[in-house]
């Protein structure tokens, strides 16, 4: 694929698990944990350091590659098999994220247009943007991403009245159990961080990069998490579909201005955006890489279509998707640990003495 | 797209540039001039047929050797040709008498034409081409060559302000018609043997001179190569202005947004040139075009350069405001207003309710209407003789602010977001980008008519998805914002001073990359003074 | 290629067809300022405020509408039905224009509603999102209707006068989200700011005027109205529960023959919860931070301790207000308001673990102690009152 830049990747990498994570996770997580919902997300950050270092040192020793292609050059039949599974499985979030998304938009912003409608501009956009290629979707972030990190650093500001510290306290009340099973919740789509190796293919796949995406984003989350609890209080938040959408709408700046909630919903879509278009170009290049005869520009557009159907085939309503996030992480953490464990010692880096 | 559009093209740039320009010329190429004058004065004759223009003046010199004139009456400085060739051959004569009939023009060469610039040909293809150029073909008899003398002078138009874009501070002077004078004003500015200008011709009937030029090292080579191509793969027939040479030229045609510059400044062209970008120059226009040309450099102005970087910086910003008000405004009031009331605070929308609540029309058609007509006074008053146009803003004024509001056809906010859009619009520097956001309006108008704020933000992203993949002769036409450089958003979101700005923008320039060396920040303790 | 051009064009097509769904015209749709809720026998009767642009004579779209001579520039729809969706829709049915919730700036709870339980109607107030969470809600004396059927001079609608009234009143009037909160949490009960109208009879005897305003407290025992609070006592608890606004107080300072105002600048306020053989006690510790509004006494500010008595007495004047709010709210209502509960769970879970099952029984002993401490950091541009001579001074 075509070059990429170290600061693009460090925004891919951080859009990739947190976008979907805002809307989808936080009501469920803050459910299970309580208050000490901002404690679950340490432990899954932590883990997902495992596989990302692992893939690090697998990646070191195939320079200028990326996964597809090493899977592919070392496992000429297992790999294409692994290839297929991680294809698959990055299809499914694809359309599980997609699926979020619109019913999402359903929600805040266009509550009597069809979902199909909705559907149908979403997934032109992400193939208008999937099929320029990597390089766009990474110069899109570019542009984007750095503006949301500064709505959520400009964030707690604008909360500076309505912030309540009861709402988090007392610490570890129920104990350490819930905040685990929040963390198991969260797991599942942090660990799709692993994205990364996959993209990268003109330079090596650094743990740095990695590991100052899941920085970033440890950042974003944990403030908003904390502002959940802080603004909205665990009772409301876990009774809320979007939490953050709430707390979206708890800013005011003045009496003058306080729907904000819109604005702050159009600067977030984009993000979105971008990772449905990334993905969409992953899983291309991924079916090139097994196919070379295949053109990645068609390629996209037929398979935006088919998320589109499948969107719509998979998941009935919204509440599905939530149901989903329970029993996701047992499958999730497959490719996302497990896999990675395995590819570690099958390609073991080779040590100099 | 491009691909498939470029693939004819490229099978008729194999053919040879001269033959064609021959071809056009009805003449072969290879025919030479005959000894005898009376011949080579009929096939001129033949060519020359029912060119009212043409002057044929035969002159005989000591009542012996007949001479031939020929030239494009009102081309050539008339007194000249009397001063430096008639006078000296008619009356003084030739100085050695009759000598071999070849050595005659020699003769005539060296001694008698004082003129700076002078050629001999054999061809002639080449003598009609010389006359056509404005030159003074001068043929003698029993000569198979002929003398070529420049004494080019036509009516030409005065130096003055370029009126597209004006300047507070800065140099005043725009560049004309005539491609010399334009030429010799960037050497005016560009005093090094490393500035190049590279000529060539191209349109098949109007034999249009067009220039390359660069400076030599920080022109970015492939940059360069590219343009050189583009240009020499131009089959036309004629090149009016520069807008038929763009069109050629350009990255992506069907792109509303111009990837080439295009400029009346010759500062603003020797400065493109200092920061390694390429010039072209037509004969015929005094538009140049500079390539390759990015989105930021739509929004500076050659004054940005000449003001307090402070002062510029600020107004980059307005720009960049009036820019996306000029795309957004109407579309997100329409979407705001229409889909998303729970937005806007409660005391102005019902103020807006108040005014929208005799209109007849959906906001979103309101919108497109009034947008059109606003288009339509704008193309009115720039097409309008100068007389006409006041009233026209008069009845615009009168007509859709007044009228239309008060009979409440049209709401009053809609006429205060229309007239805000338009003077936004007019706030973009580059004429010519400026139009491709007043288009990109409607399709904006009507997303946000049918989705609201998400259906805008899906055009503006659409939009955005495509400037990010949009090239300018190989540079990305957001740089340096996406893909990002340190170096190069030191001229974009902010105007550094001229001290601060050590390096010529990293994707543009070539080898030499160093525009002003460090360590010239002023201050009171500074240099070899107290 | 292809395949996208036809996915572009047919898509568009598609939309250019079929139009659009959420679009709603402002002048088609009813922008809804306030709603009142109240109970009728088993009906709820909801009465909603609608702006009428058209009344607000705005310029340019005059047209002969008259200006504001005409009539109100609001306009009161009242109707019952099952359930206050129902009711809605019984409205709607009535009216040209399409009922739009989110310019809703308060919603006023009638008292019959409010005895009979709020629980079932905050649900329906926030659970579209076009909705504003930040609606205040406020409880009334008597009928809701009533309350927003009130004629004011200078607000354009009695919702935004009833808004800014308890703006002024209360610091943070609770919202829809604050209520819903609060009902949600253990150990704490709701209170409101009370509606009431009052007959203020102005220049003469003759001449006397309705006048909608913030009489006290509403005390909710879990969602059900139990009583009130009003004047000092309210106040007492507004300042307990950190929610008045810039508070007043005025008090008479020992020796001196008048009364010292003083202006509350910041204060905060503490509850500390302390286990003494298994007992609880509650502290509730008061700090403020005051300037001296007034002063109608002899006492010269600038002289001997007269500070620290004045500091004393307004000390003893806040812990009165404080300990009478708390006290009727323990044994009169048994609504734990405050929050002891809660702030008992926050600060020991075990605890509040323990004692949560008979909180009800438990709560009402439980002995508050009040201990203010006033600071007086400015005392504006008088040292010593301007009327009383030298010799009447106190120091």
């Amino acid at each position: 694929m075509a070059k990429l830049s170290n600061y693009q990747l460090i925004l891919m990498g951080t859009n990739f698990f947190t976008t979907v994570f805002i809307i989808s996770l936080p009501s469920q997580i803050i459910a299970t944990s309580r208050q000490d919902a901002w404690l679950s997300y340490l432990p899954a950050f932590l883990i997902m350091v495992i596989p990302l270092w692992m893939l690090s040192k697998v990646m070191h020793r195939f320079p200028d590659q990326d996964l597809f292609s090493v899977l592919k050059s070392r496992f000429p039949i297992v790999g294409s098999m692994l290839t297929s599974f991680y294809l698959l499985f990055f299809f499914f979030i694809l359309i599980r994220d997609f699926r979020m998304f619109i019913d999402f938009i359903s929600v805040a912003l266009l509550q009597r247009t069809p979902l199909t409608v909705i559907g149908g501009l979403v997934i032109l956009t992400c193939i208008l943007s999937a099929r320029s290629g990597v390089q766009v979707v990474a110069r899109m972030h570019e542009l984007f991403y750095p503006l949301l990190m500064l709505i959520t650093v400009i964030l707690p500001f604008l909360f500076y009245a309505g912030t309540d510290i009861r709402w988090m306290q007392p610490v570890l009340a129920q104990g350490v159990k819930p905040v685990l099973h929040g963390s198991w919740l969260a797991v599942s789509y942090i660990g799709e961080i692993i994205i990364l190796p996959f993209i990268v293919s003109n330079r090596t796949f650094q743990l740095k990069q990695g590991l100052i995406s899941l920085l970033i984003g440890a950042y974003m989350l944990e403030m908003l998490v904390v502002l959940n609890l802080l603004v909205l209080s665990p009772n409301l938040a876990s009774r809320m579909m979007y939490p953050n959408y709430e707390l979206a709408r708890e800013v005011r700046v003045t009496e003058f201005l306080d729907r904000f909630d819109s604005i702050l919903v159009t600067f977030w879509l984009p993000a979105l955006f971008q990772k449905i278009s990334l993905m969409l170009n992953v899983i291309c290049h991924g079916i090139k890489q097994m196919m070379p005869g295949v053109q990645e520009r068609s390629l996209s557009t037929s398979l935006g279509i088919l998320a589109f159907v499948c969107g719509f085939w998979f998941f009935e309503n919204p509440l599905q998707l939530l149901n989903l996030n329970g029993g996701w992480p047992a499958v999730a953490l497959i490719f996302e640990i497990l896999l990675p464990l395995c590819f570690y010692f099958m390609l073991k880096p080779r040590f100099h003495r | 797209m491009l691909r498939k559009l470029r693939k004819p093209r490229l099978l008729g740039a194999g053919k040879d540039l001269e033959k064609t320009l021959a071809s056009t010329a009805l003449v072969d190429t290879n025919e030479t001039l005959s000894t005898d004058i009376i011949k080579n004065e009929q096939k001129l004759r033949e060519i020359f047929s029912n060119c009212f223009d043409i002057v044929f003046r035969p002159i005989t010199v000591h009542g012996q050797t007949r001479m031939l004139l020929v030239y494009v009456d009102g081309l050539n400085d008339i007194k000249q040709l009397n001063q430096v060739v008639l006078k000296p051959t008619m009356f003084e004569g030739l100085p050695e008498g009759l000598g071999k009939l070849e050595r005659l023009g020699e003769i005539v060469e060296q001694q008698l034409v004082a003129v700076a610039r002078t050629k001999t040909v054999m061809q002639l293809s080449e003598v009609v081409q010389s006359v056509l150029t404005a030159n003074v073909a001068i043929l003698a008899d029993g000569e198979s060559i002929a003398l070529i003398a420049d004494i080019k002078s036509w009516a030409k138009r005065a130096v003055e302000e370029p009126a597209s874009e004006p300047v507070v501070r800065g140099p005043r002077d725009g560049f004309t018609e005539t491609l010399r004078t334009n030429t010799s004003m960037l050497r005016l500015k560009v005093k090094s043997p490393r500035f190049k200008m590279e000529a060539i011709v191209v349109g098949n009937v109007s034999q249009t001179d067009i220039v390359i030029a660069y400076i030599d090292g920080i022109a970015n080579e492939s940059v360069l190569e590219e343009v050189r191509q583009r240009v020499n793969r131009i089959q036309i027939d004629g090149i009016i202005e520069s807008g038929y040479v763009e069109e050629f030229i350009e990255d992506a045609p069907f792109s509303p947004f111009p990837t080439v510059q295009n400029t009346e400044r010759p500062d603003v062209v020797a400065a493109s040139l200092l920061e390694g970008k390429v010039a072209v120059l037509i004969d015929g226009t005094p538009f140049a075009l500079v390539v390759p040309f990015t989105f930021w450099a739509a929004l500076q102005s050659a004054e940005d350069y000449y003001e307090r970087f402070i002062y510029a910086t600020f107004i980059r910003w307005v720009r960049f405001l009036l820019l996306n008000m000029a795309l957004f405004l109407p579309s997100l009031y329409v979407a705001v207003t229409t889909f998303h009331p729970q937005m806007i605070p409660t005391n102005l929308l019902l103020s807006f309710a108040a005014a929208r609540e005799q209109s007849p029309f959906p906001a979103m058609v309101e919108a497109l209407i009034m947008e059109l007509m606003f288009e339509g006074l704008r193309e009115a008053g720039v097409r309008l003789p100068k007389a006409v146009g006041s009233a026209v803003s008069i009845v615009g004024a009168l007509v859709i602010g007044q009228a239309a509001v008060q009979a409440g056809i049209v709401s009053a906010p809609m006429v205060i977001v229309v007239a805000t859009t338009g003077i936004a619009s007019f706030g973009i520097p580059r004429y010519n980008f400026g139009i491709a956001y007043r288009l990109l309006r409607f399709p904006m108008l009507i997303l946000a008519g049918m989705f609201g704020l998400f259906g805008v933000t899906a055009g503006a992203l659409a939009l955005l998805i495509h400037l990010v993949s949009l090239r300018s002769f190989g540079i990305p036409y957001l740089s340096p914002l996406a893909p990002q450089n340190r170096q190069g958003i030191k001229d974009i979101m902010v105007r550094m001073p001229r001290w601060a700005l050590h390096s010529r923008p990293e994707l543009i320039v070539g080898e030499d990359t160093t525009r002003v060396p460090k360590g010239q920040k002023p201050g009171p303790n500074r240099g070899g003074g107290t | 290629m292809k395949l996208f051009r036809v996915l572009v064009f047919s898509l568009f097509f598609c939309l250019l067809l079929t139009g659009c769904w959420d679009r709603k015209e402002i002048n088609d749709i009813a922008f809804v300022l306030a709603t009142g809720i109240d109970k009728e026998s088993n009906l709820y009767r909801v009465t909603l405020q609608i702006a009428l642009p058209g009344q607000m004579g705005a310029i340019g779209s005059a047209g002969g509408s008259g200006g504001t001579g005409g009539g109100k520039s609001w306009l009161l729809d009242s109707a019952t039905g099952n359930s206050i969706r129902d009711a809605n829709q019984r409205q709607q049915e009535s009216l040209s224009r399409l009922l739009y919730f989110s310019h809703r700036r308060i919603i006023v709870i009638g008292e019959n509603m409010a005895r009979a339980g709020i629980e079932p109607i905050i649900e329906v107030i926030s659970s579209v999102p076009q909705n504003r969470v930040s609606s205040y809600v406020l409880a009334t004396r008597g009928a809701a209707k009533n309350a927003l059927n009130n004629q004011t001079k200078m607000e354009k609608f009695p919702a935004e006068k009833i808004r800014k009234v308890a703006d002024i009143w209360m610091n943070n009037p609770p919202t829809i989200k604050d209520v819903a909160n609060v009902l949600q949490t253990e150990g704490i009960d709701l209170t409101l700011p009370l509606l009431a109208e009052v007959k203020k009879n102005q220049l003469t005897p003759e001449d006397v005027k309705e006048y909608i305003n913030i009489d006290g407290l509403a005390v909710f025992k879990r969602d059900k109205l139990v009583g009130s609070l009003e004047g000092n006592q309210a106040r007492g608890i507004l300042l307990a529960t950190n929610k008045a606004e810039t508070p007043i107080v005025t008090f008479r300072v020992p020796q001196t023959n008048g009364r010292v105002s003083i202006l509350c600048r910041n204060y905060k306020v503490d509850l500390q919860p302390t286990i003494q053989n298994n007992k609880i006690n509650l502290t509730i510790n008061f700090k403020a931070d005051v300037y001296v509004l007034a002063n109608e006494s002899n006492a010269a500010l600038g002289t001997g301790d007269i500070i620290q008595k004045i500091e004393q007495a307004a000390a003893s004047e806040v812990e009165k207000e404080i300990q009478d709010g708390v006290r009727t709210l323990q044994q009169k209502y048994h609504s734990d308001a405050l929050g002891i509960g809660d702030t008992l769970y926050r600060h020991n879970p075990k605890v509040w673990n323990r004692y949560k099952d008979n909180w009800d029984t438990l709560y009402p002993k439980i002995p508050v102690k009040v201990n203010a401490l006033i600071h007086i950091e400015q005392t504006g541009s008088l040292t010593t009152p301007l009327g009383p001579r030298q010799g009447d001074l106190s120091k």
